[in-house]
């Protein structure tokens, strides 16, 4: 999964520091998402997506296809 | 928010317990030899680690940071899952090894403290490497 997360939070101005508090985890929680190497929960995306005032799929982007619906 | 501080302070309470009652053994005079020498080591990893960590919690909950997160959480699993793996070969390896043994009692501590050693281990690494690649 890719994340606009360092992008959207340099444009807001906001710190790894700030950003975990205002979503409520940890800050090596922000530092792993940032580097893709950790997938949220739909639970702690919505709280993130909500921090930026966006939609979740505008914040996190799904690398894999969906599967075909044919 | 108030029962994570009372298991803090719980915590910390025992590993300072571990640790001064080590120290008090030392002191009495009784030094632990060869293969038991391990043992108090790993009580020791064991009683520093769990310190440790109940302080960096308190700094984060001081700081306002909650004191677990999903992430934690799932580094908690899966160094769980993984210790308890690691601790079927580490008996496996006791079984056959069991001649070195001198007495039960030591075979009995190195099969429990060595994969509590293990599972620390792992959740630090886990916590400084961790990724979905290699779920």
């Amino acid at each position: 999964m890719k994340t606009r997360l360092k992008e959207l939070r340099a444009a807001r101005g906001l710190t790894q520091v700030e950003l975990a508090r205002l979503a409520g985890v940890r800050r090596e929680t922000i530092v792993f998402l940032e580097q893709g190497k950790y997938n949220p929960s739909l639970q702690l995306a919505w709280n993130i997506a909500q921090v930026f005032e966006l939609g979740i799929e505008e914040v996190f982007i799904l690398e894999k296809p969906l599967p075909d619906q044919d | 928010m108030k029962a994570g501080k009372n298991t803090l302070v719980y915590v910390s309470v025992l590993a300072m317990l571990s640790i001064w009652g080590f120290i008090a053994v030392y002191r009495a005079g009784y030094i632990p030899a060869g293969l038991e020498i391990f043992i108090f080591l790993m009580i020791m990893i064991a009683g520093v680690y769990a310190f440790v960590i109940q302080m960096k919690k308190y700094k984060d909950m001081q700081s306002g940071f909650p004191a677990d997160d999903e992430l934690t959480e799932q580094i908690k699993y899966r160094a769980g899952y993984l210790a308890f793996i690691s601790s079927i070969y580490v008996w496996l390896a006791l079984f056959l090894l069991k001649e070195w043994f001198t007495d039960f009692d030591t075979l009995f501590g190195i099969g429990v403290l060595l994969p509590a050693v293990l599972f620390i281990a792992i959740r630090s690494y886990l916590s400084r490497n961790y990724s979905e690649d290699t779920a």
